[in-house]
């Protein structure tokens, strides 16, 4: 029992006890020899002498051995605490920096000695992760090629493990599921997408024992707006008792256009045969009336004819707006893919070089939504003809955007084309091998046309209108080394519950705030948040939160000497009532963690309270977790932790919210060994652990 | 001296209609079936206004445009086309070859009768 308390007490504490039990053991022996020298004088006069001397000797004592407690606290206890905390930071979060010597100098060669042990350590360890690192960069390399193919697969592909959590994402389904905010690593894949279709597929498959064969389904997002079809297969099906614990892999085509444009298709078909029908009967009943034998008094002809002129407007009216409601599904669905402008000018240029012929260029960021192949071969050929026709030379290409799409035009001093001449050189096939596709047909499917015309005095063109969808930028992209799979998250899976999860194995939102002050109770506002997810120890530089939020409220300028964000900058922000729903759904699924969470969930929780949003996500504070680590007097301020564990937040990040975020992430991840170097391993044991420091927060800032 | 109008239209029903739609508004009017015919009576008499079908037989309505718009001595002849396909594509190839202005048929002959008028009338100023 004695032996346990004094494992759980900290060293410091106890050897203040120790101390204490000095001062109380020879206080004892003081009253005790002098009780005994009384007693031996007999004399009841010296009672007095006895006891002032007695006291006096006592409080003597009791002053000399807390004073040699304190010398020994500050230059032994203490020491030994720090050193012990700096041995653990060079053990587990693989600090590298030299220990400080100067606050151990009076316990003599311990902190050269445990420099040595450190150094010795780092040596062992560089080595053999060297030795790790050979290998599993091979390995590495092989998965990056199998990762870069995957990424940027044309379709959207998903991995889920069989909770339905996500372990690989690519670029496509980014773009495809739209919901940059809930996407991401160890998230549901039912905040993206309906359940229903994708249960009832995987229980198809597994029902069937079909472990090599896909299901086909056809399901919508979250919110209704997007329909995909897609084909889900069981992953690791046969070794396990339980297939559907094994996870899947769907591989999703977004049909949203597809299908409205066939619908738009059959409704425009069926308006056709309705608005016709009646004008046309009509059309047909006067004439026959005007056939008929007989005559007709003046008015009465007046007003068949009326009718007459009557109908047939209604079929010019008619026939208009279909040919306008026909142009317009025509122009938007057509099967082609998405180019840079760029792209098609150098797939031109390296092609003519190839005759020696040359091309000026000049074009606008542009993504055209063409097919790059034909397009290219389409202008290689009219140029080669333009280049054998006489006095025509000069010749430049130019794709710029004008409405609702991109003109190409291609331009040469001489000329002007005759239409025949033109028309002539569409008849010719594209090449060799295309004899029955010609550059008509290369425009064509195009929904396009293309004509010569003047471009100015000296020069002439041939311009081709296009559709062009966007400024040069994809819809949307993962940074180049962003990490959007971790297959540990397979064996995951209902192997713990809640709170007993590893520390190491839960997700994270490790976020920060930047507000207009520090009273979020007396109308204070955040400004700037922030947040990062960690997952497997990870930080996933691809999905970050990072929001300018407006106030809705004056910022002070002593607020923004801290953060530097202006009123300006946030006049066209979104609202918390919005940001708050937002972030909400970036930390689904994750633990919240921040440097002084009272501080920041104040803002969340006020907000939440009003707009509906519960943030009920467990929390971690690293004030609290550094406490554990380091003790409780050591410095807990976010530089000052940082520092200790040797991870450099940039000056120009530090006070932004993002920087700051970033900065505890890695505070946490280091942290998180040494937590369990401690024994505390789970959220529940780390959340118990807090009660005894919760002193601590909301001061530290 | 009533203004001149040459009408390029190879389907007969339709031209039958205009032609005499154009005589009725006091036009005197001629009709080729063909972008060569059409070429050639341009070219000898010169008409004020030309009512120009994008697809005909020979040439078609865009090289017919395009050759008057070359030509100098044609400049103050006005060209109105119409099409009976197409889209608003065919309509910027039109306009783009020099063409003043464009119809779709079906058109409604009032709209027709405004075009032509507006078109002969800006040729006077």
């Amino acid at each position: 029992m004695a032996s346990a308390l004094g494992t759980k007490l900290s060293l410091r504490l106890r050897i203040f006890l120790f101390f204490c039990l000095i001062a109380l053991g020879g206080v004892t022996i003081f009253l005790a020899a002098a009780a005994f020298g009384y007693w031996r004088l007999k004399n009841p006069e010296a009672l007095g002498a006895f006891i002032s001397a007695g006291a006096i000797a006592s409080f003597a004592l009791t002053g000399m051995v807390a004073w040699i407690w304190l010398l020994f606290d500050e230059n032994v206890a203490k020491p030994l605490s720090n050193l012990a905390g700096e041995i653990r930071a060079r053990v587990h979060a693989e600090v590298k920096s030299e220990i400080d010597h100067e606050a151990a100098q009076y316990l003599g060669d311990i902190a050269p000695a445990a420099s040595e042990i450190a150094r010795d350590l780092n040596k062992t360890k560089t080595a053999l992760e060297e030795a790790v690192k050979r290998e599993t960069d091979r390995i590495a390399r092989e998965k990056a090629r199998l990762a870069a193919i995957l990424r940027d697969f044309p379709a959207g592909v998903l991995l889920c493990n069989g909770d339905h959590k996500i372990m690989l994402y690519n670029t496509k389904s980014v773009d495809l599921l739209q919901q940059p905010a809930a996407l991401g690593l160890d998230r549901s894949l039912f905040d993206l997408l309906q359940p229903e279709p994708l249960l009832e597929a995987v229980d198809r498959l597994d029902r069937a024992g079909a472990s090599d064969q896909a299901a086909q389904l056809l399901c919508t997002s979250k919110r209704g707006d997007r329909i995909f079809t897609g084909q889900l297969r069981l992953l690791d099906s046969t070794n396990r008792p339980d297939p559907k614990n094994g996870g899947y892999i769907l591989i999703l085509h977004d049909v949203t256009e597809d299908l409205k444009t066939h619908a738009e298709r059959d409704y425009l078909l069926r308006d056709v045969v309705e608005s016709i029908r009646r004008p046309a009967a009509n059309l047909q009943t006067s004439l026959a009336v005007l056939q008929s034998p007989g005559t007709f008094s003046a008015s009465q002809r007046e007003r068949i004819q009326a009718a007459l002129d009557t109908e047939a407007q209604a079929l010019v009216s008619i026939i208009d707006s279909f040919t306008t409601r026909f142009d317009a599904i025509e122009s938007t669905w057509w099967p082609m893919s998405d180019i840079a402008a760029g792209d098609i000018v150098a797939g031109l240029k390296a092609q003519l070089a190839t005759q020696g012929l040359g091309i000026r260029s000049e074009h606008a960021p542009l993504i055209l939504h063409c097919g790059g192949f034909v397009l290219i071969q389409l202008l290689v050929r009219l140029t080669e003809r333009l280049a054998q026709r006489e006095a025509c030379g000069g010749f430049a290409l130019s794709i710029q955007p004008e409405e609702g799409g991109a003109t190409l035009d291609l331009s040469w001093r001489g000329e002007v084309l005759p239409v025949e001449t033109l028309e002539a050189w569409l008849d010719e096939p594209l090449g060799a091998s295309y004899e029955r596709y010609t550059l008509h047909d290369a425009v064509h499917v195009h929904r396009t046309d293309i004509w010569p015309e003047r471009a100015s005095d000296q020069r002439a063109r041939l311009r081709l209108p296009l559709r062009a969808i966007s400024q040069d930028q994809t819809p949307s992209s993962l940074p180049a080394r962003s990490e959007f799979y971790d297959f540990d998250l397979l064996g995951r899976s209902a192997m713990h519950n809640g709170d007993d999860r590893p520390l190491r194995e839960l997700t994270y939102v490790v976020f920060d705030t930047e507000t207009t002050g520090l009273e979020p109770e007396s109308g204070d506002e955040i400004v700037q948040i922030a947040g990062v997810r960690v997952v497997n120890g990870r930080i996933m530089s691809g999905e970050q939160y990072d929001r300018l939020v407006n106030p809705e409220r004056p910022i002070p300028a002593s607020s923004t000497r801290i953060h530097g964000i202006t009123e300006a900058m946030v006049a066209e922000a979104p609202t918390m009532d919005f940001v708050c729903g937002d972030f909400h759904s970036f930390c689904s699924g994750a633990v919240l963690v921040a440097h002084n969470t009272p501080f920041d969930m104040a803002f969340l929780r006020r907000h939440g309270a009003r707009l509906e949003v519960d943030f009920d996500q467990p929390l971690l504070d690293t004030v609290l977790l550094s406490a554990i680590v380091f003790g409780y007097d050591a410095e807990h301020s976010l530089d000052a932790i940082a520092e200790r564990l040797d991870i450099e937040i940039p000056e120009d990040l530090r006070h932004t919210a993002l920087g700051d975020a970033e900065a505890t992430a890695q505070v946490l991840i280091k942290l998180l060994p040494m937590l369990e170097s401690r024994g505390i391993e789970t959220l529940r044991q780390a959340v118990s652990e807090f009660e005894k420091y919760r002193g601590l927060i909301n001061i530290e800032r | 001296m009533p203004k001149s109008i040459l009408l390029v239209e190879d389907e007969d029903s339709i031209a039958l209609a205009l032609e005499f739609m154009m005589e009725q508004e006091g036009y005197r009017v001629r009709r080729v079936a063909s972008g060569t015919d059409a070429l050639e009576a341009v070219k000898s008499e010169a008409p004020n206004l030309v009512l120009l079908d994008v697809t005909l037989p020979g040439c078609s309505g865009f090289e017919v445009c395009q050759a008057i718009r070359l030509d100098e001595g044609l400049k103050d002849v006005r060209i109105l086309m119409m099409t009976a396909k197409g889209s608003g594509m065919i309509r910027r190839k039109g306009l783009a070859l020099g063409a003043d202005d464009f119809v779709w048929k079906p058109f409604v002959i009032q709209d027709l009768k405004t075009k032509v008028r507006d078109l002969l009338e800006e040729a006077v100023t």
